[in-house]
């Protein structure tokens, strides 16, 4: 009797299945049609670093101390500052982040001792070319700024 | 065959006009089915499937159908070159033959053949063979290995498929098409013969390599197998010919269980019996679909086994009872 | 059916490379398989395609600059390893994380889990030809990367440990959005258990497939889901608490012979007993600090060594420290679950068919990278 069983019992659980999917065809899409519609990043998306504009200064604070440098596992960051008198402290002229060697760790954000770094929602980053990885920070936070 | 002597003149027209028409027919056939196949896999799985192209993706697949043009058609090296060039061609000569003489309204079949069945399960096993020669020639493993499955697999799904198109076939004594739906005008066949009609649905299934039953170009084993090696159109081909199959296996199981062009139990409600005849076998081949985006594959030993070990004895069995209750009822 | 082949006329026999570029052979492995027909005579897997040379690069890093890595090792329990490498450290150095870190990590980690053994599933009904389960997983794996996303900022490679603690706390929404989530995935059992478990193509693919029993799972290492599925309960989160694991009632699942199914099956019930210690860590999470403030940056452990193992979500998982007293790691060793799950293919894969060695493949959740390393 197994044998007749086996194929009523089998049939029966193909037609289930059926159902599951048959259902599912009427369920609404759960995916988005990526470039005409977008998501929200999560507020704390981990994008590519960038430097905070502080609204007392209206400007970055980072005072090329070298930490996120000397922090960062893949050696992506290479900071550029200058005093600009004798007494001030240092103040970034340049800050070039290699982002396609970054892992996306947040060592740097977490070890800036001014607070200035800070991740951005940037998630379009691909490019031609490897230079297009290779971002001045500095010169990107004018530029969003002006 | 009587009549295709008598008949000239107007005939050779016919003949003609309805070799066009098929030629049009499948090839707009084919590419609809691929979209919708896509389309039926994109809602099941929860997403959209193509979108880009014309009103939700229509012309996706024409697109598709240019790309593949355009592309290189690479011959690996050590094949078989001619058989490897024959074989998409020979896969794809022999699925228009049965349009002729499928049953698409009552005045709409090209050539109402007294033998048309046979003919389509004649053609239909032609396709297992192109399959074998594109595997082999194709001197890639995977390749091969897909041709001996499919050629083990078709052979075990014919005889439940005729038997099970036998015990229809007992009830009518013919072999025409025209006869075999006429019949069905009071009440389909698949009301009569349920086994027949869900062992017929099953080896049509393995007939036209769908899946469960997809072993032969199993993608997550055998890569893809017969046609791992095949590129551009080429592959088309091979493409284009599994979604002709599928139609044809359909529309056959429309006009032998589902009363062909006829509505449900002599009701036509006004409707052409062409429009009939196509929303059945459209349905039919969702059906297939359905099954494709829901099931696991089989295992080829167990695809054997169930074969020779369920469907060929219950075919038969349902062929003597058919026959018993013809003879004493 | 396989014994009667067990005798194959050894002048028919051909080889046949599965991989390294192959649909279902989850990233770069290669299984050289010599084939009597269909029929599997040997199988040898290879591996070393994926070889990124992490151990060394640890030994180049401070501690603190693995962390990254670790994520990276089994790309799909990245926080599980995370968390491993930080319990090592913190063993090794003497860390002590409040309360509230240790709970935050046991329910990212079990979340974690929960991912990896989803994906597990839609890859492994993939390979066994159903496409559509894949999907539905994902869409319940969504939510999971959406809830790890909104705390860590990544949706893959966390990174979201750190020595003493995690690097964001969690809020009022993370706990909502988890029990949430916990609540959807036991409603999805059941469409799970009729698309895939009742099935009947399935359960023949999978009954009495690949089995792995006690005695070579033992001999070859195999942990994690496949020993447990062999019949032996042995999870590190049991017979070596660690974290905060003692404070939580949950089953190890057993499984009895061995096969894919039992695999599975351990599998699928694995992922309801974290669905409960998620509930119960949620039910509780301490109030406090989520990080220890006083950590420096450059943590040097004292001269030492430590062995730290944890259940990923593949098996047993170990870290092997050696520190010299300096920032930078004298010895960096990683314990892989995979390499002993792998490498008792050799004998099970022997007298199966090639579609059988696609399951058991697949049944056995491999990350191959995770191997290679």
């Amino acid at each position: 009797m197994g044998y007749w069983k086996d194929i009523v019992v089998g049939g029966r659980s193909l037609v289930e299945g059926m159902r599951v999917t048959g259902r599912a065809l009427f369920k609404p899409v759960v995916t988005v049609p990526y470039p005409r519609r977008r998501l929200e990043m999560s507020p704390a998306y981990r994008g590519h670093i960038e430097l905070k504009v502080f609204p007392e200064t209206g400007t970055h604070g980072c005072i090329a101390c070298g930490t996120c440098q000397r922090v960062c596992p893949s050696g992506v960051i290479k900071v550029q500052g200058v005093k600009e008198h004798a007494r001030s402290g240092k103040v970034a002229t340049h800050y070039v982040i290699d982002f396609t060697r970054c892992s996306l760790c947040g060592l740097c954000v977490e070890s800036c001792p001014t607070q200035t770094l800070q991740f951005s929602t940037e998630y379009e980053l691909a490019g031609p070319s490897r230079w297009d990885g290779v971002v001045d920070l500095v010169q990107r936070m004018e530029e969003s700024r002006s | 065959m009587t009549e295709a002597v008598t008949n000239t003149g107007g005939d050779w027209l016919r003949l003609i006009v309805g070799l066009i028409l098929v030629l049009i027919f499948s090839q707009l056939n084919a590419l609809f089915l691929v979209w919708l196949e896509r389309k039926v896999a994109g809602h099941i799985q929860l997403r959209y499937g193509p979108m880009e192209v014309g009103p939700h993706g229509l012309l996706q697949t024409i697109v598709d159908g240019i790309k593949l043009v355009g592309k290189e058609l690479i011959t690996p090296f050590k094949a078989d070159k001619k058989l490897f060039v024959i074989a998409p061609v020979l896969v794809f000569m022999p699925v228009l033959v049965p349009f002729l003489v499928l049953p698409f309204g009552p005045e709409l079949i090209i050539r109402d053949m007294n033998v048309g069945l046979l003919l389509i399960f004649a053609f239909s096993t032609f396709s297992v063979l192109a399959i074998l020669v594109g595997g082999w020639a194709s001197n890639n493993k995977y390749a091969l290995l897909g041709a001996i499955r499919s050629v083990a697999q078709n052979v075990a799904y014919e005889i439940p498929l005729l038997l099970s198109v036998m015990s229809v076939v007992l009830m009518v004594h013919s072999f025409k098409f025209s006869e075999l739906v006429m019949a069905q005008q009071r009440i389909w066949f698949i009301f009569l013969q349920p086994v027949a009609a869900i062992i017929y649905f099953i080896c049509a299934t393995a007939e036209t390599n769908r899946a469960p039953f997809d072993i032969p170009e199993a993608e997550s084993e055998l890569v893809a197998g017969f046609h791992t090696e095949y590129s551009g159109m080429r592959f088309g081909l091979f493409f284009l010919a599994e979604y002709t199959n599928m139609f044809i296996v359909c529309a056959v199981a429309t006009s032998l269980f589902l009363g062909g062009w006829h509505g449900p139990f002599g009701f036509s409600l006004g409707i052409p019996g062409v429009v009939w005849f196509l929303a059945k076998t459209y349905f039919l081949l969702f059906v297939l679909m359905w099954f494709r985006w829901t099931f696991p594959r089989v295992r080829f030993d167990q695809l054997m086994n169930f074969s020779w070990k369920v469907l060929i004895p219950l075919s038969m069995l349902n062929l003597l009872v058919t026959a018993l209750v013809l003879k004493f009822v | 059916m396989a014994e009667q082949f067990a005798e194959p006329v050894r002048q028919h026999l051909y080889s046949l490379n599965l991989g390294p570029q192959h649909p279902s052979t989850h990233g770069v492995l290669r299984v050289l398989l010599t084939l009597d027909g269909e029929y599997i005579v040997e199988a040898d897997p290879v591996i070393g395609y994926g070889h990124r040379g992490h151990e060394k690069m640890g030994e180049n890093r401070t501690y603190l600059q693995f962390m990254p890595n670790t994520s990276r090792i089994d790309y799909l329990s990245g926080l599980l390893y995370n968390h491993g490498f930080c319990l090592a450290v913190e063993k090794l150095t003497g860390i002590e994380p409040p309360e509230r870190a240790r709970y935050i990590r046991v329910i990212c980690a079990e979340l974690n889990r929960i991912s990896s053994h989803l994906l597990w599933f839609g890859t492994y009904l993939m390979d066994l030809g159903a496409f559509t389960p894949f999907l539905y997983c994902f869409d319940d794996r969504e939510n999971i990367l959406d809830i790890l996303d909104r705390v860590s900022g990544s949706r893959l490679t966390y990174s979201y440990c750190r020595f003493g603690g995690v690097t964001r706390d969690i809020d009022d929404v993370f706990i909502e959005q988890t029990r949430a989530f916990v609540k959807r995935l036991r409603s999805r059992w059941k469409d799970y258990h009729n698309l895939v478990t009742k099935n009947v193509i399935f359960i023949h693919r999978t009954r009495d497939v690949g089995v792995i029993d006690k005695d070579l799972a033992l001999r070859f290492g195999v942990t994690g889901p496949n020993l447990r599925a062999a019949g032996v309960p042995f999870d590190m989160r049991k017979v070596e608490p660690y974290e905060v694991y003692d404070r939580f009632d949950f089953e190890i699942p057993v499984g009895e012979k061995g096969d894919a199914l039992d695999r599975y099956r351990v599998r699928l019930e694995e992922m309801e007993q974290s669905c409960r210690i998620i509930e119960q860590a949620l039910d509780q999470l301490p109030d406090g600090p989520y990080r220890q403030e006083r950590v420096r940056l450059k943590v040097k452990p004292p001269r030492g060594e430590v062995y730290f193992a944890f259940e990923s979500a593949r098996g047993q998982t170990a870290y092997y420290l050696v520190s010299d007293g300096s920032p930078y790691p004298y010895r960096c060793h990683v314990r892989v679950p995979s390499f002993g799950n792998l490498h008792c293919l050799t004998e099970v894969l022997r007298e199966t068919l090639v579609a059988d060695a696609i399951s058991i493949l697949g049944s056995i959740d491999i990350v191959v990278p995770e191997i290679d390393r």
